[in-house]
This record gives C-alpha cells, structure tokens and sequence, in this order.
C-alpha cells in the first residue's frame, strides 16, 4: 500500500472524478492490495487564497469564510477509475444541499449520487443485481443497501427506460412528439468537426450557441486531440438536438453545408 | 404563451400576490424586501430601476417580475453556496428557464463569474438574472443581500434561483442588447483569469495594462469588449491606478480571448438603446440593465423604450456580464 501522497495528481483525480472547483482534493491513496483509489475532497481554500476581492470599491478585503475540516470523515463509494475502484472521502462540515452534491452520496448510503444513479438506471433497465455488481465491482452487501434503501422510499431517482429509437427525455425531439425528423446533421458529418475547429463559420444569433461554440472551439484548440474534439463535438451536437426548435436560422446554414467535407 | 407583465408595485401590492400564490422574482431595496411575506419567490436587494415612466431610484417599490405556473409546471426555488453553485444547470428543468440572483462582492458572485462557463449543463437552458447590490448611499453601511422568498431570512453569501419548468410547446429565448462594439484599436490579451491585471498582451507583445490605458487617454467608462461568435461580451473598467501598475475589472477577464476597448456609441444611451431594441418583443418575461449603463448615461427619469426592470450590479445571461441589457421571452410552438 502507497503512502497517502498531496496535491498534483490529487488535483487530477478531482478532475477525473468530476468535482469541480471549489471543491477540490487535498489527497489520494492507491491502495494496490485492494484495487482502490482513494480520493479526500475539501472546499477549503488552499492556504495562500485566504482572501476574497472587494468588487466596485465597496469594503475592505474580507477573509473567506471558512468551514473548518473537523467533521468525522465520510466516505462513498464512486465511479470506477480504470481498473481500480475509487473511493470519495471528507471531513468537511457538510450542509444538508452538500449530500446532494453528484460526488457525494447520502449520509447512511454506500454511493456517491453518480454512482447511485447509474446503478439504478442498470436496475432499471431490468439488470440483475448481481451483474450490476459484477460490472461496478460492487460488493453485494453494498448494493442490497442501495436496494433496500431504494425499495422503502428512502432513496428517489428519476429514470426513463428508452426503447430502441425513442428519443432521449429532454431533447428538442421528446418534446415536441408531434414535429418531424429531426434536422439536426448526424453526429457523424463532417460539418460538425468544421464547425468545431473553426474551419466553418455560420451566421449565429442565439446567445447560448454563440457561447458554447466559443467555448468548444477554445477547448478544442488547446487540446489539440481527436479524443478531445470527438468529445466537444459530442457537446456541441447534444446542445443543437436539444435546442433544436430555436435554431432554425442556425440550422438551415448547418443543413445547407451538411455532407460536405473539409476542403 | 404570453409574458406575464413586469411592474413596479408597492410592498403592500407585491405582498398581495405573493399571499395569492404567484411565483415571483422580485427587486427591491433591504427594507421593503425584508418586510415581504413568505411565499413562492425569490429576491434581491437593489433601489434602482427602469420603470415604465423612466429611470427611478426608489426604496419605497418593488420591481416584480411574475414567473409562469401552470399545472405540472410550477415553478421552485432553489438556494446554492459558492459549494454547490455547480449544480445549478443540472438542477434546471429540462425546458423551461432558470433565474439566477446573486448578492454581488460575495465568494459566490466571484465563484460564479469566474467558473459558470465550465459549469455541467450550461448554455443547454437557458439561464437569467442578476446581480443585487445597494444604493450608492449605502456603501460602507449596507451589503447586497438575497432572498429565498420561502423564508425570512436575507442571505449575504447564497445564491437564489427559481427553476422554471414550461410546457412542452414553450421554450425560452435569452437575447443580449449591448450597444459597445469592439473598436478598431489593439487587441488585448490576458495570460491568467482575474478581476485584476497588471500585465497584459498588446498585439502580442508584454505590455502594462494601466500605463497603456493611460498613454492613450481611454475613457474608462467604455469597457474591453469580445467577440463571442457574435456575442458581444462586455468586462468594464473599475479603476486604472498607472502609478500602482494595476487594473481591476467589474467582470473577469478571461486567456486566450482577445479583447478590443470598445468605441463609443453615437448619441444618447436612451436613443440609442431604444433603436437598438426596436425588434424585441415587447413583453419580455425578465429583463434587466446594469447600473453602470444608469449611472454613466443618467438615466434616472429617462426611458429606455420598452424595455424595463431592475439596473443591477451584474447582469446574467449565462454568463455574467457588465454594461449590458438582458431580455427574455417565451415562445410557443
């Protein structure tokens, strides 16, 4: 077993396990035995960011409040991290609306919300609870709490099991049932990688697009990597399926230039 | 379907329809505010408004914007410390809209400015509000504050947000009128976010913010102005002190965006706010304008055409902006 290491790649890890900031992770253990990862997550400032801005003039700097970490330490079980298992822990003080928090779970339960959730979309979908902890590495005890806690009410998730070729709840397409197929370019054409690395610009009125467009194509040239553009591509097409209905000025240009590939 | 009219009330009117059930977002000096019944609502401090007879500071009324209910689709508060401010687009409807007030100088106003952008769900709903703060009288006296209209309590440090699930026939439309445009100068480039700066790039070269701005006699009530695909993003100027070597800004600036000093508009802010708004429609179901824009063009008495509501000390349209209108409807398929 490693000894407990700071910072850097604890940073990373937070990253990996999708805790942004002000929460951060002040430590990591590999436990290699175990096949477990470790993580302990703070929202305490890093000691050389104790104070806080004073905007328009008004007041003198003030300390940031503080909680100080002194809670008895919790712990939940999260997603995997590649072959290891990884466990999220705190002893920050944490407010009721914390334990809602995705990276954290409910105070007398096994998993983080994000984990929860995936496993109850699994049951869902009719798995075995075996299998599902098979696939999660779950120990069973575990997942007959989550079940115990989810079959008495204690626990409450929203799912909706799809049929092949339904549309995904909350897309322009669930909406509006009545509308006709989609207009939206597949993910697949190339009009999307142009449009994302800048190679194509259109004409773009709605505030949001012009937002998340600048947005992706930062993060698409700064991390020049397929893996990357595949992803914000994804983003990008995930926002206009959902946006679709206000789009139509934007989306006439996309379909106009759809199938044409980069010159 | 139809905005629910914007309006400027006394407390005892706002009281009344908060007490008949009405999902409100309502703007109004500390004292007034304070004294409001709990209900369905959210709040936020600020004395200065855009009303229908002109610009008017007043600690006697509130601006009241009422939020649409309908069966199925009502509307529900939801309060967020700068910890669990992440999860605000998350948390959001998936159609519908979500209102967002902040009390400005706190750790979550600063959370929010600067990390919005990269939150989960962002710009996927569509997402208004505001930034409350005080009258100018009260510096040094009073703080902005919130308030979960659920409770009585005034909050310095959370955030208030009213989610506001729609039918699914109606979506909301966020739209941005900003009357700076990028002028035909350096651009501007900043190597670290902050609300503060030193050093900057000028065309690409090591330059001192402060001494430059100084050099070229810049009027500091015009803004450094991006280019969002089109999106005109504002971050004003607070002070420039040439001799410390130091800028700060009412916004963050940002890397790797490039930065123009805006060019000032021809005529008067009210003249020229009032051609630019000609297309938006009418009844906007929110809209806001900064303080700044009140305080630098002395609007008080003055219209800006149709457009009303409170002049706050930050304005959000996803992210958060300076110097700029924000306005909001609904439409229906």
């Amino acid at each position: 077993m490693k000894e407990a290491q700071p910072l850097s790649i604890a940073d990373d890890l937070a990253i990996a396990a999708g805790i942004p900031h002000p929460w951060r992770a002040i430590q990591y253990r590999i436990d290699d035995v175990a096949e477990i990862v470790h993580v302990w997550v703070t929202r305490q400032p890093r000691p050389n960011a104790s104070k806080k801005r004073s905007w328009f003039g008004l007041g003198a700097a003030q300390p940031v409040t503080e909680t100080p970490a002194s809670g008895p330490e919790m712990q939940w079980r999260h997603l995997n991290c590649m072959s290891f298992s990884c466990q999220i822990h705190t002893t920050d003080v944490l407010e009721p609306r914390h334990f809602d928090l995705p990276w954290f779970g409910q105070p007398t339960q096994p998993f983080t919300n994000r984990l929860a959730r995936q496993v109850f979309a699994c049951l869902s979908e009719g798995m075995d609870m075996s299998a599902v902890c098979e696939i999660f590495h779950i120990p069973f005890a575990d997942m007959w709490k989550f079940k115990h806690a989810l079959d008495n009410g204690q626990l409450t998730f929203e799912y909706t099991a799809r049929k092949p070729g339904t549309p995904a709840p909350g897309t322009a397409a669930a909406l509006a049932p009545a509308a006709a197929a989609s207009d939206v370019p597949d993910i697949d054409d190339p009009v999307w990688e142009r449009i994302i690395t800048g190679a194509l610009n259109i004409q773009i009125k709605t505030l949001s697009l012009q937002l998340i467009l600048t947005k992706l194509r930062q993060q698409v040239s700064l991390q020049q990597s397929e893996d990357v553009k595949r992803l914000k591509l994804r983003e990008l097409h995930k926002y206009i399926d959902r946006n679709q209905r206000s789009l139509g000025y934007e989306l006439g240009q996309l379909k106009a230039l759809s199938g044409t590939p980069s010159p | 379907m139809s905005a629910l009219q914007q309006l400027l009330l006394t407390p005892d009117a706002t009281a009344e329809l908060i007490r008949g059930g009405a999902a409100l977002a309502i703007a109004g000096d500390e004292g007034v505010l304070a004294a409001l019944p709990p209900g369905n609502w959210i709040g936020g401090t600020i004395p200065y408004f855009m009303g229908p007879d002109g610009g008017v500071t007043t600690r006697g009324q509130l601006f009241v914007t009422p939020l649409p209910s309908s069966p199925g689709c009502v509307p529900f508060v939801r309060p967020y410390d700068a910890a669990s401010l992440s999860q605000v687009c998350t948390e959001a409807p998936a159609n519908g809209f979500s209102l967002i007030i902040l009390p400005a100088f706190s750790e979550v106003h600063l959370e929010y400015a600067q990390h919005a952008p990269l939150y989960d769900e962002m710009f996927m709903k569509p997402l208004v509000g505001w930034v409350s703060g005080i009258h100018l009288d009260d510096m040094g006296r009073r703080t902005p504050k919130v308030r979960d209209g659920r409770h009585g309590a005034l909050l310095e440090n959370q955030a208030v947000v009213m989610h506001v699930p729609l039918p699914a026939h109606v979506s909301a439309q966020v739209s941005i009128v900003n009357l700076f445009a990028q002028g035909q100068g350096d651009v501007i480039e900043f190597q670290a976010p902050g609300f503060e700066a030193s050093g900057c790039l000028v065309n690409g070269k090591p330059a001192s913010l402060a001494g430059y701005l100084q050099g070229i006699g810049h009027d500091i009530r015009l803004p450094l102005v991006a280019d969002y695909s089109g999106a005109l993003i504002n971050v004003s100027l607070k002070t420039v002190d040439a001799k410390g070597d130091h800028v700060a800004f009412y916004g963050p600036v940002f890397p790797n965006v490039a930065y123009r000093l805006a060019r000032p508009f021809a005529g008067s802010y009210e003249t020229a706010l009032e051609d630019a708004i000609a297309d938006l429609p009418e009844e906007a179901s929110f809209s806001c304008n900064c303080v700044l824009n009140y305080l630098y063009c002395d609007l008080q008495g003055k219209r800006t055409g149709h457009v009303t509501g409170p002049m706050t000390f930050g304005e959000v349209a996803y992210v958060l902006l300076n110097q700029t209108l924000v306005h909001m409807t609904l439409q229906t398929y």
